[in-house]
């Protein structure tokens, strides 16, 4: 059965999407990576969206914010088509929206103060003492108290620590949505379950509508109130995270239980044939 | 199609696609540097980087260029007895060519070839999507501070590489040559006009835009990881070195009508 909550997101995606993508489709050299991606995403809910390696997620991630632009096809953010927006009004757009990238994207010539600070500095309408108390506040809220953490660089910064300054940086944005391209990605599995509850926290304290991109399941069903499907360059599946536990789709089924053999990788084999 | 022809129907594009991004870049850096916000504690960050920081290498550069080219003209003119024009010749090419152009190469090789390894890192990183991410313009943030820095520091630099470099070349002429020191000055002024001073850092000016921008540039475009960023940083000096040597010969037509 499907949760009330989850209903009420599927219903709002279809009827009053926050993020909307219609048709897109991207294309590197003769590598078709986008080939009609149809997705929409209602306020303030959690979609994940998973798929196996290489097959447009992060380009997928990039072309709401507008860092790649679709060779064919729109994305729209409320009532703004993205992909065409003008540039002061797509910095206005980008500034409610935060992206926590897969290596954290740190600043690596700044501090983690520096790197925290940043969207307050950039906005210039706060006085120096109040972003440092801010900066100590997002720092506080992903779990990094210690005083000592405000002086280092990020390169001395393990790969747990990064992923929670970079959602520090995000939080400082004040984002009414947030990105999340493969958050555990690359951690231990304790350290993973630590960054899948801060995004359970942010979404929490910011009730931003969020969109995250990974391969890894149970970050996943932990995080997610839907979940889609990419691949071969098309969203294949969507459900809330309810039905897709027992899902009988093939694409997804053989996703989630992980398996070598079946629809997704038989067509692969068929190709290299 | 032959494969002779299609390469260098391939090369051709390479080229203009290249040509345009340069052209883009630079059109929008100019443009930027009018527009709010002024990043001045970035400015003064990267003169920093870019003059003070390239100081000893330009100055190093510029005292001996000034003494071997003092030695070398010295010794060939005295074939013709003639070694009373030294310190002329030597102080007038020094001041229109040598000390600006060796100055900006060694510039280019130094900062051009850490501005590409910057910000290639910064792009293989997703550092600068980040950037433009949280709405703030790379352009404004990164290439402007970069591109007014070189532009004020480069002739900044070489009107002190002017300075040692005669010097450089005067301490030769005393002790090797046996020209007095009062007459090495007094033969270098007669000489060397105002025009002259102003032929060489004016240049540096344009040069010092070719540093920024094509370190900028080529940062911008690289790919790949570690890799990438090296050959990036190779192509960005070597980039560097061909257009300043090139701009400097029709920079020189130019100013020695105007000048």
């Amino acid at each position: 059965m499907v949760g009330h909550a989850e209903s009420n997101f599927l219903n709002s995606a279809r009827e009053d999407p926050r993020i909307r993508l219609e048709d897109v489709h991207i294309a590197f050299g003769p590598n078709r990576v986008l080939r009609g991606v149809n997705l929409r995403i209602a306020k303030g809910e959690t979609l994940v969206v998973v798929g196996r390696s290489g097959e447009g997620k992060s380009v997928l991630l990039k072309h709401i914010i507008a860092l790649l632009r679709p060779d064919r096809g729109e994305v729209w953010i409320d009532d703004y088509r993205m992909d065409t927006l003008e540039m002061s009004l797509l910095t206005m757009v980008r500034k409610k929206v935060a992206m926590i990238f897969q290596g954290s994207a740190l600043f690596d010539s700044m501090t983690v103060e520096e790197n925290v600070a940043f969207p307050y500095r950039e906005e210039k309408r706060l006085p120096k003492k109040e972003i440092r108390e801010r900066v100590v506040e997002n720092l506080r809220r992903v779990h990094l108290t210690d005083p000592s953490v405000l002086e280092k660089k990020p390169a001395e910064l393990s790969g747990g620590m990064k992923k929670r300054v970079g959602v520090a940086r995000a939080l400082s944005m004040e984002p009414e949505i947030v990105l999340w391209d493969e958050p555990t990605t690359g951690l231990d599995p304790v350290t993973a379950d630590a960054i899948n509850d801060l995004i359970q926290e942010t979404q929490e304290h910011t009730g931003a509508t969020s969109v995250v991109v990974t391969h890894d399941m149970a970050s996943a069903f932990k995080v997610g109130d839907r979940m889609a499907l990419l691949h071969r360059g098309r969203i294949v599946y969507e459900g809330t995270i309810e039905e897709t536990q027992d899902t009988t789709h093939p694409l997804m089924r053989q996703f989630i239980d992980g398996t070598a053999t079946g629809p997704l990788t038989e067509e692969e084999e068929e190709d290299l044939g | 199609m032959g494969s002779p022809f299609a390469s260098f129907y391939e090369w051709i594009r390479v080229v203009c696609f290249h040509v345009g991004g340069v052209s883009q870049l630079t059109l929008s850096a100019f443009v930027r540097i009018l527009h709010r916000p002024f990043r001045f504690r970035l400015w003064f960050e990267q003169m920093e980087q870019v003059g003070v920081n390239s100081l000893v290498v330009a100055l190093l550069t510029a005292s001996f260029t000034g003494m071997v080219m003092v030695l070398q003209t010295g010794v060939q003119l005295a074939r013709f007895q003639s070694e009373n024009m030294t310190p002329g010749i030597a102080s007038l090419a020094l001041l229109r060519e040598i000390a600006p152009v060796l100055t900006s190469l060694a510039i280019a090789a130094r900062v051009g070839a850490a501005i590409t390894a910057e910000i290639g890192t910064m792009k293989v990183t997703e550092q600068l999507d980040a950037l433009e991410s949280m709405g703030t313009d790379p352009v404004q943030y990164l290439v402007v501070p970069r591109l007014v820095a070189a532009m004020v520091m480069l002739p900044l630099l070489t009107i002190l590489t002017d300075l040692v470099g005669i010097l450089g070349g005067c301490l030769v002429g005393v002790t090797k040559l046996g020209i007095t020191f009062h007459y090495y000055l007094d033969i270098t002024f007669q000489w060397v006009k105002i025009e002259d001073f102003m032929s060489g850092v004016l240049k540096t000016v344009v040069f010092g835009a070719i540093i920024a921008i094509i370190g900028c540039y080529t940062g911008f475009t690289s790919k790949g990881g570690a890799e990438g960023v090296g050959v990036a940083t190779t192509r960005s000096v070597v980039a560097s070195f061909i257009l300043i040597l090139v701009s400097d010969y029709f920079l020189t037509e130019i100013l020695l009508k105007v000048i």
